[in-house]
């Protein structure tokens, strides 16, 4: 979850009265955020700090003014909200055709008449990098641009060019370069270096001009340096670039309802948008609010309460949406234009229970009688799993994903084509899914080289195997698990294979398996040794295999004592039972 | 063993001749050790045939350099010994005797053996005895010295106080001359013959071990599984097929309204399979209507607004939650309504679920979900509380609270708060919500029936309820068998 923070004062400060730390954590916890206070040192000083995790679904509460605006109205600390200003601008941004072959859309909006200060432009590029971060998915899908407008002159140009024809001085750039010369310096920023891939080998380059050619950014990569912002910034250009036109939206509006409080007049400006090859024209930002019309009955029977219409509306207002009654049944929902996580009538209602608070609502047992029951296999498996250690065994319960040797080398084997394997495992511990459990057992038996002897280990477990089961109606997904068991004895002086058959038929005189359904054949697995293995047949089919463990696998974890293995598919027992 | 029972029979007559003995002296009088004769004392008094009292009193024992003085000689005595009646030169003494030297010519100085003319030792006294090593040994045999000489030795650091104990031993109510050998156990031959009524038995040992028996174990966590079991068949929960770890993204995350660019289907969180890597996709007609509802919304709602990939739809990946089984199980019961009709239905499972971490101490890359679904035309927020509230109490967590959270494909959403016993604070123990309509419809589930589900892993109570800390201790080929053979039984009050 995406996290921001600000100083304590400046938090409170916006929020328009001061909480102790049971009253903050009380507050957030009703809201559905989390809140930390801490104390960083800053410029040698101790200041008193508080972070907020926000949920993934709203980047609009991504700053501090955002967030403390939304809290104000949840504890009812002003009645209302700000209401900006929409007004139509003269600035046009033309896009060029071939910015479809990089980062096709983009949109605008201009804040004039900004008064900011060192901590509200803080706040604002906080803004930006956290929604850069998650909603903007590392500015894959979109990126924001936010410029000085008294430096350039419009229109402005939305353009993609070769990157080598795009030269200018970027943000924190001592001189003009390249944009290919740009990014081999880039590729030693900490920070940059990581964004590069996204236009890295595309032909061209996207890029906002003004009309005198001045480079205001390089999305979503960097912005020039010529139209740079500071706290002293009186009108702000913003445009924001993407891949995905909706998001881009939503991105824009996010910034600007963040950010328009600090216009002298609430007013937000909005840019046209034309589109040069279809001559389309978009006026940006689109503040299009929704109404969504919802019943009582609904929102009643979603959230287990009982409340009229006016008290929604009420409710409604401290999770600052505005709303109507349309009867005594029924009320239209404006949904605010910078609420992206709205959908549908049930996000609706769940603002509406959260204002409600969760922990208000009456807990009730439901009344519809259902009868329970278990899955066959799993509790099947359970009863093999207690008679096992009834006869003497340990329990393990080992991961399902282990190493690629571990299902090879390490059972003295060269290959394993059942294996389904892992593309990006962040540990080299899990490269594949287990198709077998004995290097689990095995790996267990290394860990308990001290233990006393006999040792004598078991586990009933599902493998991965690759291979096509399934049925249309689900999909076929190419692997499928199937129920094993696995068990191990080991001593200072035998390998206990008669201890291991003993178990072996055990099992089978519980699963009613009479021995004409059942025999041992010589085998030749390379895990076992030469002449003390046999396959474990059933009803023609092999399920199975036991034996004295090869010294080459004994040697391979550590263990100096001799010992005897199985291995079973007891699901087709099972399945059979 | 002929030794000892002369001992014991030897014991048995002193104690006859005499009201009552001590321990000290009759080792002394017998020459053995006196943790030898213990050893005796215990086996007559187990018998019966004597009852001792421990008497407690301090001795002083030789250290280490008065054991070394008493075996060899004192080192003023050592100095001594080399000064022949003509006298020697210090230098030249020094060099015979290095090591003791020192600390022995200054003893043998204080004690006016010796003196010094000029650089040359000559003896003061004739033939002197090596007073220090006679008195170590009367100390040794447990004689007395003067006050004077003892805090001498206590200055010196030959000898040291030590508590000793020591018994006195009078007769016991089974008391006789003669010891007669008592028998460990029964025999078949005892039994058969009647000989048991002659023989004396040795009794129950009330404060020994008992013998490490070999024993088979279940492991600890499946013991908490089985009790989780027990409590959502008791609920009326019904267990869903959930032996599939590799799924489709589709099953994992679209059926689910989980948008493609959905941070959890980052490559960061989720294990994708490399082989197989694309699986082939189940019913067109579904996989139609989820494609429809990302991009442009259905049932209500505007949808994700984005271009669907049924690509990233057919990756294969390790199932990142067991709702990828319970939405095909909704999709399964919406067909069981066209043909049936409604009726209400819970389901749980309890199984493997991954997530591309590293392993530490709190962190697993697979874990056990525990998963609750309940599909009610009457569920709402406050029966889905209703129920968390039901489980958590049958697994001894009463104080429970709700907190608003976002899951992409539940709304409203809610996280689950306990009290921590230990930690004495809430902290969060599961995950809930009712499904979205976006996810329902396209199943096939009315529009009229509400589902709701919670999760949470197995591992968490576990460890809070047999008080782990390192979830590696528990889970994983690192467990030592003996963790499983000596944990308790699992059972939540």
């Amino acid at each position: 979850m995406p996290k921001i923070s600000s100083t304590r004062d400046h938090f409170f400060k916006l929020l328009g009265k001061e909480l102790n730390e049971q009253q903050l954590e009380d507050l957030t916890f009703a809201f559905g955020i989390e809140a930390e206070e801490y104390e960083e040192l800053e410029n040698g000083q101790n200041v008193k700090k508080i972070s907020f995790e926000i949920a993934a679904n709203r980047p609009d509460l991504l700053c501090i003014e955002s967030l403390s605006q939304a809290l104000r109205l949840y504890i009812g600390e002003n009645q209302g909200k700000i209401q900006y200003k929409i007004v139509q601008g003269t600035e046009k941004l033309y896009v060029k055709a071939a910015t479809s072959q990089v980062r096709p859309y983009v949109v605008a909006a201009i804040l004039r008449n900004v008064e900011l200060d060192p901590n509200s432009y803080q706040s604002f590029i906080d803004f930006q990098d956290k929604l850069h971060q998650n909603y903007c998915r590392k500015r894959t899908l979109v990126s924001i641009g936010t410029h000085d407008l008294d430096t350039i002159k419009g229109p402005f140009y939305y353009n993609a060019l070769p990157p080598q024809d795009i030269v200018f001085k970027a943000l924190k750039q001592t001189e003009q370069l390249s944009s290919v010369q740009l990014f081999e310096k880039l590729e030693h920023d900490q920070y940059l270096k990581h964004y590069l891939h996204i236009i890295k080998n595309s032909p061209v380059y996207p890029v906002i001009l003004d009309s005198n050619n001045v480079v205001l950014s390089l999305p979503p990569i960097i912005n020039g340096d010529h139209s740079k912002m500071s706290h002293q910034t009186k009108n702000i250009l913003i445009e924001v670039t993407a891949t995905d036109h909706h998001r881009a939206q939503n991105t824009l509006l996010c910034i600007v309802n963040g950010f328009a409080q600090y216009t002298q007049a609430y007013e937000i400006e909005t840019v046209e948008i034309i589109y040069e090859e279809t001559g389309k024209s978009i006026i940006t930002p689109i503040f299009n609010e929704r109404q969504v019309v919802t019943n009582l009955k609904y929102i009643n029977g979603i959230l287990g309460v009982n409340i009229t219409v006016q008290q929604s509306i009420e409710l409604l207002k401290k999770m600052g949406i505005n709303s109507q009654a349309i009867d005594d049944q029924q009320l239209s929902v404006t949904v605010p234009y910078y609420r992206t996580d709205i959908l549908q009538e049930c996000d609706i209602a769940e603002d509406i229970g959260i204002a409600y608070g969760y922990n208000n609502i009456e807990f009730k047992i439901p009344e519809a009688a259902t009868s329970g029951g278990e899955y066959q296999l799993n509790k099947l498996s359970d009863m093999v799993r207690e008679e096992v250690a009834l006869c003497g065994f340990v329990e393990c319960l080992n991961f399902v994903l282990c190493q690629n040797r571990e299902i090879t080398e390490l059972l003295n084997k060269t290959e394993n084509n059942l294996k389904v394997g892992i593309q990006n495992s962040k540990s080299d511990l899990f490269q594949c899914a287990r198709t077998t459990l004995m290097a689990g057992i095995l790996k267990t038996l290394k860990t308990n080289q001290r233990s006393k002897l006999p040792i004598q280990l078991f586990e009933v477990a599902d493998v991965v195997h690759k291979g096509q089961k399934g049925n249309e109606i689900e999909g076929i997904v190419g692997a499928y698990n199937r129920r094993f068991l696995c068990a191990v004895h080991s001593d200072n002086d035998s390998s206990g294979l008669e201890i291991i058959h003993g178990l072996l038929d055990q099992l089978m005189v519980k699963l009613k398996v009479t021995q004409e359904n059942y025999s041992l054949q010589k085998s030749t697995d390379s895990t076992f040794f030469p002449g003390l293995q046999a396959n474990i047949v059933y009803k023609g089919q092999n399920i199975g295999i036991m034996g004295v463990i090869h010294p080459l696998v004994l040697n391979n974890i550590d263990w100096p004592f001799p010992a005897a293995m199985i291995e079973l598919d007891v699901q087709t027992l099972l399945e059979d039972f | 063993m002929d030794q000892q029972q002369d001992f014991t029979g030897l014991i048995l007559q002193r104690l006859n001749e005499a009201e009552q003995l001590d321990s000290q002296q009759l080792s002394v009088q017998f020459g053995i050790n006196h943790q030898t004769l213990v050893g005796y004392l215990l086996k007559l008094e187990s018998a019966e045939y004597i009852k001792t009292q421990s008497v407690v009193s301090t001795k002083f024992i030789l250290t280490e350099e008065g054991k070394n003085y008493f075996e060899t000689n004192s080192p003023e005595f050592l100095v001594y010994q080399q000064v022949p009646p003509e006298g020697i030169l210090i230098a030249e003494l020094e060099k015979k005797l290095p090591g003791v030297y020192k600390i022995g010519f200054s003893n043998a100085m204080s004690q006016k053996l010796l003196e010094n003319k000029k650089g040359t030792l000559f003896r003061l006294v004739q033939d002197a005895q090596d007073a220090v090593k006679l008195q170590l040994e009367q100390i040794h045999k447990g004689e007395d010295v003067t006050k004077d000489q003892l805090q001498n030795l206590k200055k010196r650091k030959l000898v040291e106080e030590s508590k000793v104990t020591k018994f006195t031993i009078i007769k016991g109510p089974k008391y006789q001359v003669q010891f007669k050998k008592q028998l460990a156990d029964l025999t078949p031959e005892l039994i058969a013959s009647g000989q048991w009524r002659n023989e004396d038995f040795k009794e129950i040992n009330l404060k020994a071990q008992g013998k490490l028996i070999s024993t088979g174990n279940l492991h600890p966590l499946l013991k908490a599984r089985k009790q989780f079991i027990q409590v959502l068949l008791q609920m009326g929960f019904d267990e869903m097929p959930t032996n599939q770890f590799v799924e489709s993204s589709f099953w994992n995350f679209d059926a689910l309204f989980q948008p493609q660019q959905h941070p959890a289907r980052d490559a960061h969180d989720t294990f994708f399979c490399n082989d197989p890597e694309l699986s082939t996709p189940g019913d067109k007609e579904l996989w139609d209507k989820v494609k429809t509802m990302h991009e442009t919304g259905g049932a209500g709602s505007i949808g994700y607004n984005y271009n669907w990939s049924e690509h990233e739809a057919r990756k294969n990946i390790f199932r990142t939650h067991t709702t990828a089984v319970s939405t095909k199980m909704l999709f399964i019961i919406a067909k069981e309504y066209k043909e049936k009709g409604y009726f209400p239905k819970k389901y749980f499972s309890i199984d493997r679920v991954f997530r591309n971490e590293t392993l530490d101490a709190t962190h697993l890359a697979e874990f056990h979900q525990v998963e609750g679904v309940v599909i009610d035309k009457n569920a709402n927020l406050g029966t889905l509380m209703g129920i968390i509230r039901e489980f958590f109490r049958k697994i001894g967590i009463t104080k429970l609270w709700f907190k608003p959270t976002y899951n992409p494909y539940t709304e409203p959403s809610m996280e689950v708060y306990g009290f921590h016993p230990i930690l004495k604070r809430k902290v969060e123990i599961g995950n809930s919500g009712i499904f979205r309509p976006e996810m329902l419809e396209p199943l096939g589930i009315p529009k009229d029936i509400n589902v709701m589900a919670w999760g949470l892993s197995l591992e968490r109570p576990t460890m809070i309820y047999y008080n782990v800390d390192d979830i590696r201790s528990m889970i994983g080929h690192e467990v030592e068998v003996k963790t499983v053979r000596q944990n308790p039984f699992c059972i939540f009050k």
